[in-house]
């Protein structure tokens, strides 16, 4: 079910309520059910696949735990890095199966097409499991954390299934680590009103991002790109400022939902965006985007790979194979691909020019930490990501390239006072809603960036304050989001995932 | 700690109240008041149990049904209870619905809304109807019966949560979105408008009732009979029908079923078609469109159907009574409102008809 469905809103609260009134012995076993019950509402077949990545982790860690207590430590060695060998292998085997296959059939006959040969046809009609790449990756940080000992290998395996299934963040993230959820599942979580106020707050927000913001640009940037070619190349541009905004809503929606509902039940879920378009750097915005992914490729990829440790060209390579890689798992198409292929030739582009920059400063006596020096930086970074996010958007690879080479020829700013931009399948009324929700949501990012806790000083302030301030906020997504009948329930953009 | 415990309950619960009066308040400004605010005005905005009879049907209940000049005429509080294209089904959880909030003596039914015999003939126009409906059982039972066989439950719900529906509409807004207040009609829809027809034929002939109008007139005729409501059901005339002579033939043999069924079960029934001499109806100038009678023929009907009513129910003259006096207030600014429209129309202007409105 989705978090913007009617489902949902039933859903949650029953779960929360009964969460709360059953004995601590049990709540593991009834979020589980919970948990499973949420991911069969898409397809209960799933159920089974989500299943077997538990149980294959879960075994992983306790067989890594047993050999690792042999007398013969060469050979434990051996065995454990077999153990994660095999638990990785078949799990990305799974993961390959039913997100890639299609995709590298596709490719390699595109390969060979053109000597004419022809490998096969595929005949599996494969239906991507919602998430999969989600809970994988968070299954097989378990695996790599126990062999790493960083954690004791968990032997409840209803706790560690609940790990792996935890609902909130289940189907889009925040992908958890071992060292912190699985934790928290054998912790008391007495019901805690601040943790509800605050926890509501943020699902509002994160409703707010989603249906408000990111469902109501969808209309327009869905029009745009899916007729490119009738459009000049300011309106692309508009169209493509306006994606940068709602893929950040809709998947930082989507985090701050799951966020908020787990801190309802009184578990603390990772921060997923921090600020991401007010990075000063490309280097920076992935520290902020999509945090919990960023780090798992840094921590079970890149430094694995040896990091930065082996000399600057390794280095580089290392970035790229991250980067690429981070592209593949957001999608099974060459235009995800070439969009992390760009992001990591930004950052490697941004270390080998360092220097260069450094000089650049130093003759004309640029201070730093001068506000109009970060803002430009500010501005060049997210600019530069726009770039990245036309072959994000784009259906194809070519779309892609023409859509970037119209944004540059064809400009005419003249469009802009024309009325054009309300037509695009969002009327004036609506487009200037959306304009003042960006608004606010630019001040509660720079807030957040200068690290003023909004939330806190808000429930300083009196009660009548606190009221209109709830009231507004729930009227405000009753209102302005875009959903019901008049409108297609937009799927979160990150669960083709 | 206990006293901050208490504290913190009662104000989630007064939050929720709150939230829930500012939800039902926002909801209906953003409704859509075409049509629907005929049945909102009648729950409300008419006081409790203050109607001595609920005229109930689709728009040729509105149009041919004016309750001011039954109060002018004999000081007795009516109100119609009519919605676009209503169906019997609709009628009857309208009904069951509506004498919760009133108690009248006498609900007649126009009959036009036995012809809607399939589920929904538009459910556009069911969602007007229940749009004007507070929440409760029997709205949901409404929805439920029309709809379920054909739409999923998420396409059900804005029918019970307007907000779904509407929400978006806030573009659109204008200041009569905000206002409030009675309904002068009192549910009835006067046109000045006036289209010449030549007489229909008079059909006798009769067509065999279709079965679900015979089940939902039975839950009707039970449901008075338990709640010691007098029923009774009146057929305005019309020219004709927009989509043929053929279906207005039909309608008249149904008429005339509906009638003859009705006599037998002991329940008056009064086909105006029949007494087109009588109360001397002009189709040359009582009709605002084919189906439907404008002011003039209206007035005829009614003298007609409010002398009927009076005499034989035991009807009161409310006029000099003390908790009547709005009724007697409203006369005047009613007179006024229909010289108004018939000036408008005089001059050509456009008034408040909207085409939704006038759906049979």
């Amino acid at each position: 079910m989705l978090f913007n469905s009617f489902h949902f809103l039933v859903f949650f609260p029953i779960v929360c309520l009964l969460y709360f009134l059953i004995p601590y012995k049990f709540r593991y076993l009834f979020l589980l059910i919970a948990s499973y019950y949420f991911y069969m509402c898409w397809n209960p077949k799933y159920a089974l696949l989500m299943f077997t990545s538990t149980a294959i982790t879960y075994a992983s860690g306790l067989l890594i735990e047993w050999v690792d207590r042999l007398e013969d430590k060469k050979k434990g060695e051996k065995r454990k890095k077999l153990f994660v060998a095999l638990s990785f292998g078949s799990n990305l085997g799974i993961l390959f199966f039913f997100k890639y296959f299609d995709f590298a059939i596709e490719s390699v006959n595109k390969v060979l097409g053109t000597f004419h040969i022809t490998l096969l046809n595929p005949s599996f009609d494969v239906v991507l499991p919602v998430g999969i790449s989600f809970f994988t990756f968070q299954a097989l940080s378990y695996t790599m954390d126990v062999y790493r000992k960083e954690i004791y290998a968990e032997k409840n395996f209803g706790k560690y299934a609940l790990f792996v299934s935890f609902f909130p963040q289940l189907v889009a993230g925040p992908i958890e680590r071992s060292k912190n959820l699985l934790k928290q599942i054998s912790v008391k979580h007495p019901f805690r009103f601040e943790n509800m106020r605050s926890g509501l707050l943020l699902m509002i927000f994160g409703y707010f991002q989603k249906v408000v913001v990111a469902d109501n640009i969808a209309t327009l940037v869905n029009q745009v790109y899916d007729n490119y070619t009738q459009y000049d190349g300011t309106v692309l541009a508009v169209a493509t400022l306006l994606f940068a905004i709602q893929i950040y809503c809709d998947f930082g929606g989507y985090s701050s939902i799951a966020i908020g509902a787990a801190r309802i039940m009184g578990f603390n879920l990772m921060e997923n965006f921090n600020a991401p378009y007010l990075a000063n750097s490309v280097a920076d915005f992935w520290r902020r985007w999509h945090i919990s992914l960023s780090t798992w490729f840094r921590d079970y990829l890149y430094i694995p790979l040896g990091g930065n440790r082996k000399g600057k060209l390794r280095k580089y390579m290392n970035l790229l194979v991250v980067f690429i890689t981070s592209g593949l798992w957001h999608g099974a198409s060459w235009h995800f691909v070439i969009w992390g292929g760009i992001n990591g030739i930004y950052q490697v582009i941004g270390e080998v020019m360092q220097p260069v920059r450094d000089k650049a400063v130093e003759i004309l006596h640029i201070d730093r930490k001068n506000f109009s020096h970060q803002l430009m930086k500010i501005i060049a970074t997210f600019l530069l990501i726009n770039l990245t996010w036309v072959f994000f958007r784009a259906n194809s690879v070519t779309d892609a390239c023409t859509i970037i080479r119209n944004i540059f020829t064809m400009q005419n700013p003249g469009t802009l006072f024309d009325g054009v931009l309300y037509n695009l399948g969002i009327e004036r009324q609506k487009f200037n809603m959306v304009l003042v929700s960006i608004g606010i949501l630019a001040v509660i990012d720079i807030c957040k960036f200068k690290n003023i806790h909004l939330m806190g000083k808000l429930f300083k302030q009196e009660i009548w304050f606190r009221w209109f301030v709830y009231l507004c906020a729930v009227f405000y997504v009753l209102i302005f989001g875009a959903y019901g009948p008049a409108f297609d329930a937009g799927q979160f953009i990150y669960f083709q995932f | 700690m206990r006293r901050k415990r208490i504290f913190r309950i009662l104000s989630v619960i007064i939050f929720l109240v709150l939230f829930v009066i500012v939800y039902q308040k926002v909801e209906r400004v953003l409704s859509l008041k075409t049509g629907s605010s005929r049945i909102y005005t009648f729950y409300h905005e008419e006081k409790k149990d203050s109607l001595d009879v609920v005229f109930m049907g689709s728009s040729h209940a509105y149009y041919g049904t004016h309750p001011m000049e039954f109060w002018k005429e004999y000081g007795v509080t009516s109100y119609v209870l009519g919605s676009p294209l209503q169906n019997i089904g609709t009628t009857y959880y309208l009904m069951k619905d509506a004498i919760k909030r009133q108690h009248p003596k006498v609900i007649a039914v126009e009959g036009f809304c036995t012809y809607h015999v399939n589920k929904v003939k538009s459910d556009r126009m069911l969602q007007i109807a229940m749009d004007g409906m507070p929440l409760s059982l029997n709205k949901i039972q409404l929805g439920e019966d029309m709809l379920a066989d054909q739409f999923t439950l998420e396409e059900r719900l804005p029918y019970y949560i307007p907000f779904l529906q509407y929400h978006s509409r806030w573009p659109e807004l204008d200041s009569d979105d905000f206002k409030n207040g009675s309904n002068i009609y009192k549910g009835g829809k006067p046109v000045f408008k006036t289209r010449s027809f030549p007489a229909p034929p008079i059909i006798t002939e009769k067509e065999e009732l279709p079965e679900n109008t015979l089940i939902y007139l039975e839950k009707m005729i039970k449901l008075c009979k338990e709640n010691d409501i007098e029923l009774m059901f009146y057929l305005t005339p019309f020219a004709g029908a927009r989509d043929g002579e053929e279906v207005y033939i039909e309608l008249q043999k149904i008429y005339n079923s509906l009638e003859e069924y009705l006599r037998e079960r002991g329940i008056p029934c009064i086909n105006y078609a029949s007494l087109v001499d009588e109360i001397e109806l002009d189709f040359s100038s009582d009709f605002k469109d084919i189906g439907h009678l404008n002011i003039n023929g209206a007035k005829k009907v009614n003298i007609h159907l409010f002398q009927y009513l009076w005499e034989n129910y035991s009807l009161e003259d409310h006029r000099v009574e003390k908790g009547y006096t709005i009724w007697n207030d409203n006369i005047e600014i009613y007179d006024k409102k229909l010289e108004d429209l018939r000036n408008k129309t005089a001059v050509g202007k456009k008034t408040e008809d909207v085409d939704l409105e006038e759906q049979d």
